[in-house]
């Protein structure tokens, strides 16, 4: 049952972030998009580390993974963000939808 | 019609805020007066800081350094995209 | 500990720095050297890797810094690591060259000299990672530099788009392959590959399994552009610069491709994953030398050609045999030959006539013989014709399928094969037909870049003449990784 509540919340964090990616309009949105589904592999990974061993601490592998995912994730936000200021300094938009001048 | 509405659930919240005040004055809240002992069996850890950084840097050292030439390599594009030069 | 030559993962600080220095007081060039230098000193790194590799007892080259690896972050290189580490390097060498020259209009150079380096590094860090999240680390690093290096040219619109759509897609495939990364932790309790494969090799396919198969696929795939998640590089490839476009299409689709033939080796069986990837082969193919057919863009009609060139490697890979990973790895370094020969001519096209759609260049070819003729060696080789290298490795993939059994997909490719020369042959048509009256005036491009595309023009005459060196090192590689795995574990697990 808790097995089940936790990989259910996963598979809900990644279906939000796809969610994001997929219809949300402002290239912000789409960036936490991004971030959400990042959590969701966090949250695997914390939850199998204290799967692991059952000596009363949770494996410090997955800690350790999770700490340097968290950085990863800001800088890939981060890069993506300087994009989006790059878009409306120059182009006044924020909306994905205007994205659509290379075709085919 | 929607303004009569909006006044009187202006009136309505302002009084129940005021409402609050009266009950919290007349007799304070009993926070804590009915425990019985230690009911979190655990002490503080201590030092989770040094232990933490002990294993990050002992055994995922390797990764922690490239991490760092991951970070410097953002800052790279972030400047990149982010200079404004006139010419 | 870690030897001499992986000083090279330094280098974006050292070209940072250096360039910075040659900024502030004022030395002409100094920038630029140093960029050269380094890509330079990564190739003579490389090498030297590639003959520690041979002298170790088994092939395989363990470091790691203080903690010993299983548990510990390592580097585990073997043959297969140093040969696209030696592809990599080779092509960030002769696009550093040739953007001194055409990149030299431009401003904050510094970072762009910076950037192509770190994305080098990256590149190199995850063809020698043994470990699933130092894999992930220089995963992240290639991703992150390439994604503002599409969208250098930052005035325009275009890169900005091209940069932004990239990089969510390029962002959701790596959170997939973490996603992947924490189901396998979860089942091994391990992130080490060493480990992983000796855990989960040869178990019977569960649900879970086929659920992380798919994830890596999509995940990897998405960066090695595999049909249905391919959206993201018809765009990015014509915005980019023309020697990041080289880099790109060169060796970064391709890094990706090593990581899910790494991962699929080591944890799944080629009986498991033959038939998946053979589909996705076949639809690769057949929809990427298709919409090329319309493309008037020369730089767009390069990248669906990429997106087919991957479809051909996939044949290799769902073969499953050592052979067809021979042809595998050999189209890899051949690719990054051609197609970044095909982008860094096409730059020199586009450079002098300031446009990027074929008809505009009509009779450009007269004005500009040596670029027109290092395009023409470019492209007969990405169609696979006798004396280039790209027939011999096309050769090699196509007749490994057919020893697996898997006639119908040889057929398909020799078909597609043929039929993308008609695209191939509209560009070289158009560039040599005799110039219209309205037509660009151009003149031959600037020294070093006609050098550098001659040298890899003639650089795929002789490896299609003589492939011996090549289809030697391409072989020791693929049969490190299929035949190999016994002592890809044993190296870190006593």
């Amino acid at each position: 049952m808790n097995e089940a509540v936790v990989l259910g919340s996963i598979f809900a964090l990644f279906s939000t972030g796809v969610y994001c990616i997929a219809v949300k309009r402002n290239m912000i949105r789409i960036l936490l998009g991004i971030e959400i589904m990042l959590n969701s592999g966090n949250l695997a990974f914390i939850y199998f580390a204290s799967l692991k061993s059952g000596r009363g601490f949770i494996d410090p592998l997955g800690q350790s993974i999770v700490i340097m995912s968290i950085i990863i994730g800001g800088c890939v936000v981060a890069v993506g963000l300087s994009l989006v200021v790059n878009a409306y300094r120059h182009f006044k938009t924020m909306d994905v939808r205007k994205l659509r001048r290379l075709k085919w | 019609m929607s303004k009569a509405y909006s006044f009187a659930g202006l009136i309505l919240s302002v009084l129940l805020f005021f409402s609050f005040f009266l009950i919290v004055a007349n007799e304070p809240f009993p926070a804590n007066s009915f425990r019985h002992g230690e009911l979190v069996p655990i002490s503080p850890p201590g030092e989770v800081g040094p232990a933490v950084s002990g294993f990050l840097w002992g055994y995922r050292g390797f990764d922690l350094l490239m991490q760092a030439l991951l970070l410097f390599a953002t800052a790279m594009c972030c400047i990149a995209m982010l200079r404004e030069e006139r010419r | 500990m870690i030897p001499t030559p992986l000083l090279i993962m330094l280098s974006p600080i050292v070209v940072f720095l250096v360039g910075f220095l040659g900024e502030e007081l004022k030395v002409k060039n100094l920038r630029e050297a140093a960029a050269v230098a380094a890509s330079a000193a990564s190739v003579v790194a490389v090498y030297m890797l590639y003959l520690m590799v041979e002298a170790a007892p088994d092939g395989i080259l363990v470091f790691y810094l203080q903690a010993l690896p299983p548990l510990g972050a390592c580097f585990e290189i073997d043959m297969l690591g140093v040969f696209i580490a030696l592809s990599v390097a080779l092509l960030t060498f002769f696009a550093t060259l040739y953007s001194v020259r055409y990149m030299e209009h431009d401003t904050r150079l510094t970072e762009f000299y910076a950037l192509l380096s770190a994305m080098s590094v990256g590149m190199i860090g995850v063809a020698f990672a043994g470990d699933f999240f130092t894999l992930f680390v220089f995963w992240e690093l290639m991703c992150i530099s390439s994604y503002v290096l599409v969208a250098f040219r930052k005035e325009a619109w275009g890169p900005i788009e091209a940069g932004f759509k990239y990089l969510v897609m390029s962002a959701l495939g790596a959170t997939i392959i973490f996603l992947a990364m924490a189901f396998l932790y979860g089942m091994a309790g391990t992130v080490n590959f060493a480990q992983l494969s000796n855990a989960l090799h040869g178990q019977p396919m569960s649900m879970w399994l086929y659920i992380v198969f798919g994830l890596l696929v999509v995940g990897f795939g998405i960066k090695a552009a595999i049909v249905p998640m391919h959206t993201w590089l018809p765009d990015a490839h014509p915005e980019a610069p023309s020697p990041i476009s080289a880099m790109l299409s060169g060796m970064l689709i391709e890094t990706g491709l090593y990581g899910l033939c790494r991962i699929l080796f080591l944890v799944y069986e080629p009986p498991a994953f033959g038939t998946a990837i053979a589909a996705l082969s076949i639809l690769t193919m057949c929809f990427a030398n298709l919409l090329a057919l319309l493309q008037p863009d020369i730089k767009r009609l390069l990248a669906y050609s990429s997106i087919a060139q991957m479809g051909y490697m996939l044949v290799g890979l769902s073969a499953g045999s050592a052979y067809g990973m021979l042809g595998l790895t050999a189209h890899i370094f051949n690719h990054s030959l051609m197609k970044g020969l095909a982008f860094l001519s096409s730059g020199s096209l586009i450079h002098m006539t300031g446009t990027r759609e074929i008809e505009k260049m009509k009779g450009v070819g007269r004005m500009m013989p040596v670029t027109t003729f290092t395009m023409f060696v470019a492209l007969l080789g990405l169609g696979g014709v006798p004396t280039t290298n790209g027939f011999i490795s096309k050769f090699i993939l196509f007749s490994s399928a057919l020893g697996a059994g898997m006639w119908w997909l040889t057929v398909i490719g020799v078909i597609n094969s043929a039929f993308s020369m008609a695209y191939y042959l509209r560009v070289l048509k158009i560039l040599v037909s005799a110039p219209e009256e309205g037509g660009p005036k151009v003149s031959e491009a600037p020294l070093l870049m006609v050098i550098v595309t001659a040298t890899m023009a003639a650089l795929i005459i002789l490896f299609g003449v003589y492939p011996a060196p090549i289809i030697n090192l391409a072989d020791s590689a693929s049969k490190a990784l299929v035949n190999g795995l016994g002592k890809y574990i044993g190296a870190v697990l006593p």
